[in-house]
């Protein structure tokens, strides 16, 4: 019940301010530009096609459209999740609140799950306004193909709703350590991006350690699920990521009683 | 309602506290006197679970603050120093959230607030985001958030510091309304606060406790002698003869002369009656009329002084040495 009044208290904060309002309006501007650019670019190039047998074989819909945009969708969160998690602990560090909340009969754990579930619920209904873009692809393709590629659209989802989380809870972590919004959000972008690239690292590497960078890296365990596959082991890594950030940031509130 | 046992905070090299040990009893109000840094905060974040002690233990309304820590939290209402709010948040939705956080449930939640409110002074302004408000009022949201609940232990952590006069005295009685039915303790290093207010201080310095009593028994007992104060009217000169003829007058001075011959003089008596006694009897029985004999109490003040003498100075213009949220990093 607690969590539930903390998650509330966290959601009219992103409401009754521009954040949840700018993050919507970027994330889904940026997202329809591409989507746009992609259907006209695919348009342009089947019209090639159809004089040639051998390329219209390789103008799959899926591939060509979904899958470009759900990496895109997953880039682009790197730059915008921060904006969401930035003030959720660094703000009541700065205002002196968080003296209040820990005299309050709740638990750390509320505290930390009322403020992710918030911060997800924003994500949750972001999501949903781009199923606007789906249904106008299933709408644009319905003719050519009979069947829509719901396989693929389920994957991206899922794909991007663990790996928008994850970047959730690392971004989250951040913020309680800080009490300077600015700080947090930078220092999410950056911790993000160094979990992004790393995979790349692996070029100069080999052996275990090779093995080591390319499991860490996040794009590595999301680029499956925008190819429409789901696989268990991507969906355990990237839980187990949330869940580690999340019970950092427990530690990080629980500190306090220890230090000293 | 309120008991510490060998209470000792340490921040790292810092002892902030040391050897804390105290009872509070139903219905009082205490204040912690103390200069800056002395862990007036320090004991009173350990008594609201922001964290526990080093070493030593407290309960709370009967509960351990460490093994019971929500329970605690459950029976006090705290108002941290600085008054830290919800900027954005108008007055009647942050106490809608903290009814909701400390667990009244959604039917009483309305009534509550309201009572909150009512009783803090806040209607006018119950609609405004709290970041408009002046410090008065910020100051009144503060402790309506800490006894919405009708707590039976309130913790204010200076309450009154930086409101004007009037509001001052509105606090202060807000405060004094509390008393017998919740047990309060305040910290405050402004001195007549506590006389006003307070039950019994606890005085406090460097992490440890000096004095834990009535103002009045704390005067008794670091006045040897009293300030006494006499008008006499007759010649001043044979006067003086007779005051320092009585045994137990000392350092006797005259501070003024008004017209008519009426004399001024200020002393110091020993604490028996006797003397008081002697001192009116002999002048009366010389044909002087006295009019007016007064003892000069020790105000909280007098007592600070003398029981922290030579750091006082110092301590105001020492800063805060509290550890701040926001340090983990």
């Amino acid at each position: 019940m607690n969590t539930f009044h903390i998650m509330r208290k966290e959601l009219r904060n992103y409401f009754s301010s521009t954040i949840a309002y700018a993050f919507l309006a970027i994330f889904l501007f940026i997202v329809g530009f591409f989507f746009y650019m992609s259907m006209v670019n695919y348009s342009m190039q089947s019209t090639f096609a159809a004089r040639n047998p051998m390329m219209i074989q390789r103008m799959n819909p899926s591939d060509l459209i979904l899958s470009p945009l759900f990496s895109l969708m997953g880039f682009l969160l790197i730059f915008l999740i921060p904006v969401l998690t930035m003030r959720l602990f660094a703000e009541e560090r700065k205002l002196g609140t968080i003296e209040l909340l820990f005299t309050y009969p709740i638990t750390e754990m509320q505290l930390v799950m009322g403020k992710f579930l918030a911060a997800v619920s924003v994500l949750v209904l972001m999501f949903g306004f781009t199923t606007v873009y789906m249904v106008l692809f299933t709408k644009a393709f319905g003719y050519v193909s009979t069947q829509i590629p719901w396989g693929s659209m389920g994957a991206g989802y899922l794909g991007l709703f663990l790996l928008s989380m994850a970047f959730m809870a690392f971004g989250m972590w951040v913020s309680s350590m800080t009490s300077d919004q600015v700080t947090s959000a930078l220092a999410t972008v950056g911790g993000l991006l160094v979990f992004w690239i790393i995979g790349s690292a692996r070029m100069d590497l080999s052996g275990p350690l090779m093995k080591v960078v390319e499991q860490i890296s996040l794009v590595e365990h999301f680029q499956d699920f925008t190819k429409g596959v789901i696989d268990t082991h991507h969906i355990i890594y990237l839980v187990c990521f949330i869940l580690f950030f999340v019970f950092l940031t427990i530690q990080v509130m629980e500190v306090r009683k220890w230090k000293g | 309602m309120i008991s510490a046992d060998k209470l000792c905070k340490r921040f790292g090299s810092v002892q902030a506290i040391k050897d804390v040990s105290f009872e509070v009893e139903k219905g009082e109000i205490v204040g912690f006197l103390g200069s800056n840094a002395a862990g007036k905060t320090t004991t009173m974040r350990i008594l609201t679970c922001y964290f526990p002690p080093t070493s030593g233990s407290a309960t709370v309304a009967g509960f351990d603050v460490f093994k019971d820590s929500l329970k605690v939290r459950q029976n006090i209402g705290y108002l941290p120093e600085n008054v830290p709010l919800y900027t954005d948040m108008p007055v009647e939705y942050f106490l809608d959230f903290i009814a909701s956080l400390k667990g009244i449930p959604g039917k009483e939640r309305d009534a509550k607030v309201q009572s909150a409110i009512d009783r803090c002074g806040l209607g006018e302004v119950a609609e405004k985001p709290i970041g408009f408000l002046s410090k008065g009022y910020r100051q009144r949201v503060g402790i309506a958030q800490a006894i919405i609940t009708d707590p039976p232990v309130l913790i204010l952590d200076e309450p009154t510091v930086g409101l004007d006069p009037k509001q001052i005295i509105e606090i202060r009685n807000l405060i004094k309304s509390f008393g017998g039915k919740s047990t309060v303790i305040l910290s405050t290093h402004i001195l007549h606060e506590i006389e006003k207010v307070c039950d019994r201080i606890l005085l406090i310095d460097r992490g440890q406790i000096l004095a834990f009593d009535t103002l009045p028994n704390l005067a008794e007992k670091l006045q040897e002698r009293y300030d006494f104060s006499l008008t006499v009217t007759g010649s001043t000169e044979k006067i003086k003869a007779v005051l320092k003829g009585i045994d137990g007058v000392d350092k006797l001075q005259e501070t003024g002369k008004s017209d008519k011959g009426i004399y001024h003089y200020r002393m110091k008596i020993a604490k028996s009656k006797s003397v008081r006694e002697a001192i009116s009897a002999k002048l009366t029985a010389d044909g002087f009329q006295i009019l007016e004999m007064h003892i000069e109490k020790m105000s909280a003040e007098d007592i600070f002084r003398a029981m922290v003498p030579d750091r006082e100075k110092s301590a105001k213009d020492q800063t805060e040495e509290k550890p701040k949220e926001g340090e983990a990093k």
